[in-house]
């Protein structure tokens, strides 16, 4: 897989605090996922799995080094310009709590597109093909109504509207049972064959199996690179 | 995979992203982002709905209270447009019987006039003018018809009785709607009346009137439209005043064409003041119209009276709001995070928070709104007269400002919203708390600000409703405590750092309200601000007490019930003592009389002879004058006792004089000042009195006619000490002296009887109110972010007693920091207003002719009421921290990891 990356993290190092205080939580990463590609990241707690996850993201910005997402900078960009590319070019799914209450699974998607000020009628037919794209066929009822897969797939949904194809997924199958799991990891296996790029953090070995590749972190560091036996995986 | 298909998928999305990009315009809109946060704010108020009826409260009571207000008072206040058939029947235009004499200027309505200066006109000049006279002025086929009205006196089935008289033809269809007919019929002929229902006299009953000592026969009872209450009696013209000074007469014109302003500005030029319907109906553009108002000094100062109390109380509003808005925050923190992730931009949740204060406002305010309107239209009825008028913008304005203390409340929590930072939040971490040190420069520089108006107002020394001094004050106010609320954060940390030697829940408790400043303050501010309005308001009404009691110089032994008859007819006296005498059968009456040239009511006297030096009885009468004249009862009554001299001397017709300097050559001189100065002496005895009752001396009545003077009765006392009236009794001699005559009432001698408890009571329950208000709301929101704290306390064997405390010391810290700066920052007006009034009676005493009299004293005077401060002080927050305590729940959930 040769082709232009969707998301480059280029030496990234992420510092906490300074002085005595300073944790590393990222050591000068080197990370590229490219789109139509899944990319599992492994390691213990602590390891920065998650921190990498918001760097590639924009969530945070590294210490030093470099990120980029579709060829754009995002050292260079304000908060305001990374919150705009998180809604057109990222998409975050966590291990639970993804909805917000209070707004059916519908608008939950519409919602980064609503912000980005895509007209409440467009923005709504998206999320109904987004929806109807990850399989749930009730988009009116409120998270509390739907299953925890169903939420994840919401989330999913949600995470892909509009223009977006960069998935960046921190445990999405954590809250889940066995067979829900799986079927996520089919879902995002499934979108990224269609042509998105994920990050997958998990620290389940059974869904790296899924991976085109497996990064395993250590203390702030890439310790191991593992490129998945794609056909005896599936 | 290839890259086609990578660019395929996902809805073939090939674009590259770059920071200026965007996506194409159609079907985009600018207000997407706000319709999606205005979407969630609503439904999250409909999830929390406890939360949100507290904030609906919070906004739609002090919403629906100013609105009913306005409603009442527009209600109340009755147009001349609403009123034109009360006051002038069918007639086109009323006028005033007479001319000034020279041009004048009036309101559209005729109630305001001026000379063309802008002076009240001369009333010197007036002349009345004849019917002739005023029906030339409108043209031929005018009809004009007197309404006349005076004061008399009659002689009814109860006595003789004072009374308006007017005079009118009711017959007369010009005069339809003015009166309306209760029983009987109307009057038509000389000797007949009717009477206001008050007068209680029924049709047929024959009364005697003073002015024509004629008989005359009730035939009907009427009551006035416009005053339905004024106990009046109703005669045809002609039948019962004479002419005379003390009539006065007033014309209903009846014109071919309505009367134009032209027409009433042409009149006002010959000197009349004219009502004209057209004119009140339709009344002329206020830049056609000269101003008849030039330059009201009263205007400015009541903008910002009205515009420093809008101020604060939408403040107050927004303080107490705010920590509630807060809560809601705290606890969607992950949510927020969440479209943080998502691409929501820190404007996008600053919208979103902002969009609850914008939900909220007028889901509180327009129901608070038309609440307060509805409940004043169900009152209205039984309460007022004229129609039922919603003064529109004044709800709307009410509504409104409802709406913007909604906005400035959620608008803190809004620039906190934005501060979120998904990373710490979405991890589960606890964010380090914030809370700047306010401003301290800017919230000094207002301290300053309004410190230097309060004390140039003080300065000033300018008092009264309305003044300029006191429009200054609230001003002052209002800017020391805007300047008060961007200091509290720094307030607040410097409040806790005191708290190192407290026990360990109370010492946990002040540090969390330091670190989370930005919850603490508001609270702290809203506190605050609640105590200083009250503080100042208490603190000022008691001194004004306290200083009306100092200025208080008794005319009177304590406890004395006093009848008082400001008329010198002796008729009415007769019937006044008569009346009293009934309404206390067996109470022994002392009768006090004023010295009073002959024909004339009303004589100033001084004493002249010998040398009093200081200090002088003589100078220092109260109402009872210098010399009251009596008999050996009133000489009693001020001796306090029986003394055989002075009454043997008083019985030979001499006076008796408390000080031996007030006589020279055996008598006592002293001057009548009428039209002329008149020096009378008479024989006198001097003997020493208690000083009880300011008097120079006592007269005997029957000196009083060789003087060539004569008596003018009007005081009857009951001694405390030989009849202690009660306060029932004291109410009934009241009604029945009254009833003889408007200028007749009976009161207890108590000195000042006022008393500012029930005032302080509906303010220390505003002030109890507002403060367990924002505190609660702040201590809930502690309460609700300490619990991971509260958890780890349980885990290490805290029993549940220091949880409780925990919770009960942080109410009692924002309750209690805002006590004590409220009360500092109220007592600062207070002074102010202390130092203001010394002054102004200073000022006012440089004027008088005897500047030394002790009830003329100025000075400094503060009455701080340390009793209700105190229990605030104490009790507030012992009452906040008690109850925060109490309501705490001690079985916490375990704290669940969430990643």
């Amino acid at each position: 897989m040769s082709f232009e990356p969707v998301v480059r993290l280029a030496d990234a190092t992420r510092v906490h605090g300074d002085g005595p205080q300073a944790v590393h939580a990222l050591k000068g990463v080197s990370l590229e996922v490219a789109a139509g590609e899944l990319v599992a990241v492994m390691g213990p707690s602590g390891s920065g799995k998650s921190t990498l996850l918001n760097l590639a993201g924009g969530l945070d910005t590294p210490t030093s080094g470099s990120v980029t997402v579709e060829g754009t900078p995002l050292t260079s960009l304000t908060d305001k310009e990374r919150a705009a590319l998180r809604r057109r070019r990222v998409g975050y799914v966590f291990q639970d709590l993804n909805l917000i209450p209070s707004l059916t699974a519908a608008e939950n998607v519409m919602l980064p597109r609503e912000l980005d000020g895509v007209r409440a009628g467009r923005a709504r037919r998206e999320a109904l093909q987004a929806l109807a794209e990850v399989g749930l066929e009730e988009p009116d009822r409120f998270p509390d109504e739907l299953s925890g897969g169903q939420r994840q797939r919401v989330a999913i949904a949600r995470a892909l509207a509009g223009e977006r194809r960069l998935l960046l997924a921190d445990e999405p199958t954590g809250a889940l049972d066995t067979p829900t799991g799986d079927d996520i990891l089919r879902l995002l296996r499934a979108r990224c064959d269609a042509g998105a790029a994920v990050l997958l953090v998990t620290h389940e070995s059974r869904y790296a199996a899924w991976a085109d590749r497996v990064v395993f972190l250590r203390d702030g560091e890439v310790a191991d690179t593992t490129e998945a036996e794609l056909e005896t995986a599936r | 995979m290839s890259a086609e298909q990578a660019g395929n998928g996902s809805g073939g999305r090939t674009g590259k992203g770059g920071k200026g990009e965007r996506p194409p315009a159609a079907g985009r809109s600018p207000f997407a982002a706000f319709l999606a946060a205005l979407r969630i704010s609503r439904r999250d108020i409909r999830r929390a709905r406890g939360r949100s009826a507290l904030i609906m409260v919070m906004i739609g009571l002090p919403v629906m209270l100013f609105s009913g207000a306005a409603t009442w008072l527009a209600t109340e206040d009755i147009a001349p447009h609403e009123s034109l058939a009360w006051d002038m029947g069918a007639a086109d235009a009323r006028l005033d019987g007479s001319t000034f004499g020279e041009p004048v200027r009036q309101s559209a309505d005729g109630n305001v006039r001026f000379d063309e200066d802008g002076a009240q006109p001369n009333r010197n000049k007036r002349r009345d003018l004849s019917r002739q006279e005023i029906v030339s002025l409108f043209g031929p086929g005018s009809r004009a018809v007197p309404s006349r009205t005076s004061w008399t006196g009659y002689q009814g089935p109860r006595g003789y009785r004072e009374i308006d008289v007017r005079e009118i033809d009711l017959s007369d269809p010009i005069t339809a709607g003015m009166y309306r007919l209760l029983s009987g019929r109307l009057p038509r002929a000389a000797g007949e009346i009717a009477v206001n229902p008050g007068l209680g006299l029924r049709p047929g009953t024959e009364i005697t009137l003073s002015r024509t000592s004629s008989a005359a026969t009730v035939v009907g009872v009427v009551e006035s439209q416009r005053y339905p209450h004024h106990r009046q009696i109703v005669a045809p013209p002609g039948t019962v005043l004479a002419d005379g000074k003390r009539v006065t007469t007033e014309w209903l014109v009846d014109t071919p064409a309505p009367v134009s302003w032209q027409k009433v500005r042409e009149l006002n030029r010959k000197g009349l003041v004219v009502a004209s319907r057209a004119v009140i109906t339709d009344p002329p553009p206020s830049g056609d119209m000269e101003d008849p108002a030039p330059g009201d000094p009263w205007r400015l100062n009541g903008v910002v009276m009205a515009v420093t109390g809008v101020g604060l109380v939408v403040l107050e509003v927004a303080l107490l709001a705010g920590p509630a808005f807060a809560v809601g925050i705290r606890r969607r923190r992950r949510e927020l995070a969440l479209i943080a992730a998502q691409g929501g931009s820190a404007r996008h949740l600053r919208w979103i928070v902002l969009a609850d204060g914008l939900t909220l406002g007028p889901a509180a305010s327009v129901p608070g709104a038309a609440l307060g309107v509805a409940v004043v239209a169900a009152m209205s009825p039984f309460v007022h007269r004229g129609p039922f008028d919603v003064p529109l913008n004044w709800v709307v304005l009410v509504a409104l400002l409802g709406v913007a203390s909604g906005l400035l409340a959620a608008l803190v929590p809004a620039v906190q919203a934005a501060r979120t930072n998904a990373v710490t939040v979405l991890a589960g971490r606890r964010g380090r708390a914030v809370g700047g040190r306010g401003r301290p420069v800017a919230g000094l520089a207002l301290v300053a600000v309004g410190l230097a108006l309060i004390g140039h107002s003080a300065q000033n020394g300018s008092r009264g409703f309305w003044s300029a001094g006191d429009a200054g004050l609230l001003a002052g106010f209002g800017l020391g405590q805007l300047g008060l609320v961007l200091l509290t954060p720094w307030l607040v940390r410097a409040a806790a750092g005191t708290a190192a030697r407290l026990p360990l829940p109370l010492r946990m408790a002040a540090r969390d309200a330091a670190r989370n400043r930005s919850r603490t303050a508001p609270a702290v501010a809203a506190v605050m601000a609640a105590v200083a309005a009250f503080t100042a308001t208490a603190v000022m009404a008691s001194s004004d007490l306290a200083r009306a009691e100092e200025r208080d110089f008794p005319s009177y032994l304590p406890g004395s019930a006093v009848v008082r008859l400001f008329d010198a007819e002796p008729r009415l006296w007769t019937e006044v003592k008569q009346a009293a005498a009934e309404a206390l059968p067996g109470v022994p009456f002392v009768e006090a009389g004023d010295l009073a040239e002959p024909g004339r009511s009303l004589t100033g006297v001084w004493v002249t002879s010998g040398d009093c030096g200081e200090p002088c009885p003589a100078l220092h009468s109260g109402e009872l004058g210098p010399l009251p004249v009596g008999g050996v009862d009133l000489l009693r009554h001020v001796l306090r006792g029986t003394d055989p001299v002075a009454e043997a001397a008083f019985a030979e017709g001499k006076a008796v004089v408390f000080d031996p300097r007030l006589i020279e050559d055996g008598k006592v001189s002293f001057e009548t000042r009428d039209e002329a100065v008149d020096v009378h002496s008479l024989p006198a005895v001097a003997v020493r009195d208690r000083g009880l009752v300011p008097v120079a001396g006592v007269l005997p009545s029957r000196a009083v006619a060789g003087l060539g003077l004569e008596v003018r009765h009007g005081r009857l006392i009951v001694d405390p000490a030989v009849h202690r009236t009660s306060a029932e009794e004291i109410e009934r001699l009241d009604a029945v002296v009254r009833e003889v005559s408007f200028s007749a009432n009976a009161q207890i001698d108590d000195g000042i009887d006022r008393d500012s408890t029930a005032v302080l009571l509906v303010l220390a329950v505003a002030a109890t109110v507002l403060v367990l208000g924002g505190t609660f709301a702040a201590t809930g929101l502690a309460a609700v972010e300490g619990r991971p704290d509260r958890t780890t306390l349980a885990a290490v064997g805290a029993p549940a007693r220091v949880q409780r405390l925990l919770v009960a010391g942080q109410a009692a810290f924002i309750a209690g920091l805002g006590v004590v700066t409220g009360m500092v920052a109220g007592m600062v007006p207070a002074v102010a207003d202390a130092v203001g009034a010394a002054r102004h009676e200073a000022d006012w005493r440089r004027m008088l002719p005897d500047p030394e009299r002790p009830d003329q004293v100025a000075g400094f005077l503060i009455d701080v009421p340390w009793p209700a401060l105190a229990a605030m002080l104490v009790g507030l927050p012992l009452a906040a921290a008690l109850l925060a305590g109490l309501c705490t729940r001690t079985r916490l959930p375990l704290t669940r990891r969430l990643s």
